[in-house]
């Protein structure tokens, strides 16, 4: 349930969404939710991992892009 | 300084706070299922001695803005929030949620009474289950800030100020005389008054950090 002040048709006005195209990249106990996107990088949708201070890692945070073969970003 | 690594962390909690299931592309969205693991995070690292918590919010799921404003209200490190552009609706709890809130001259927040919408089956127990939620969020407000739950129902289902629904906007001071925020503010005095909850110890060599105490 929404408790917003937006009109509710216009957050959930889903028109023109494409679906994601997802895939879960799995390292040690880190999984990696990404989105393959059209120039064939990966973005971040979702970090699971059982490690809290995963989440914290700067480059780990949704909506960051992590390149497919898992090379850190420095 | 490039490589300087921040004790205090900083928490945005920005455009509608997504929970349950995923929103429109078009709309900019905090995502829940990030930020409890990160309070978790917080609450364990030794290097981090506070968080702030910056509000640009126009609401959103409420078990995900009541999940956040619990975790941060349980946390045992201090906390501070600052309502900066708006504070909204489920924003309200996570605000208030801190050990202190601030709130800029321009900022508003929006109290308004939830709503339920699409396909409902209309008996008494859709009404009592509103009102059960409702006062959840009455209840939490109340019990994190310094407002009574009678001015609370009265701005929340006053008629004649929003165009759409009922219920107040409050600027900046006035969420303040309420009761609702402690005080007026930005970014000087949350970091301040974070410094003042939690202040840094001077380093053994006797080198100064910043928010350190004299």
């Amino acid at each position: 349930m929404l408790h917003t002040i937006y009109p509710l048709e216009v957050v959930l006005d889903y028109e023109g969404d494409v679906e994601p195209n997802l895939k879960e990249l799995t390292f040690g106990q880190m999984t990696l939710v990404v989105e393959r996107l059209e120039s064939g990088e990966h973005r971040l949708v979702r970090l699971i991992s059982p490690n809290p201070q995963d989440y914290l890692i700067g480059w780990l945070q949704p909506g960051s892009i992590v390149i497919s073969d898992f090379r850190r970003q420095i | 300084m490039p490589g300087w690594e921040s004790d205090i962390y900083c928490v945005p909690i920005i455009g509608q706070i997504e929970g349950h299931f995923i929103l429109p592309q078009k709309n900019k969205t905090t995502k829940y299922e990030h930020i409890i693991p990160q309070l978790v995070a917080i609450e364990q690292n030794p290097k981090i001695r506070g968080l702030l918590i910056v509000l640009n919010t126009v609401g959103g799921d409420i078990e995900a803005g009541l999940a956040i404003a619990e975790m941060v209200a349980s946390l045992s490190k201090p906390t501070v929030s600052l309502v900066l552009g708006g504070g909204h609706s489920i924003g309200l709890p996570i605000a208030v949620a801190t050990d202190y809130s601030f709130i800029a001259e321009t900022a508003t927040i929006t109290i308004h009474p939830i709503r339920l919408t699409g396909q409902i089956i209309s008996v008494p127990q859709t009404y009592e289950y509103l009102d059960k939620m409702q006062d959840r969020i009455i209840r939490f407000i109340v019990e994190n800030s310094d407002i009574t739950e009678e001015k609370l129902r009265e701005l929340m289902f006053r008629t004649g100020e929003l165009v759409r629904d009922v219920g107040t906007v409050l600027i900046g001071k006035e969420a303040v005389n309420v009761g609702l925020v402690n005080s007026l503010g930005g970014l000087r005095e949350g970091i301040a008054m974070l410094n003042q909850l939690a202040p840094v110890p001077p380093a053994p060599n006797g080198e100064k950090k910043p928010g350190s105490v004299k």
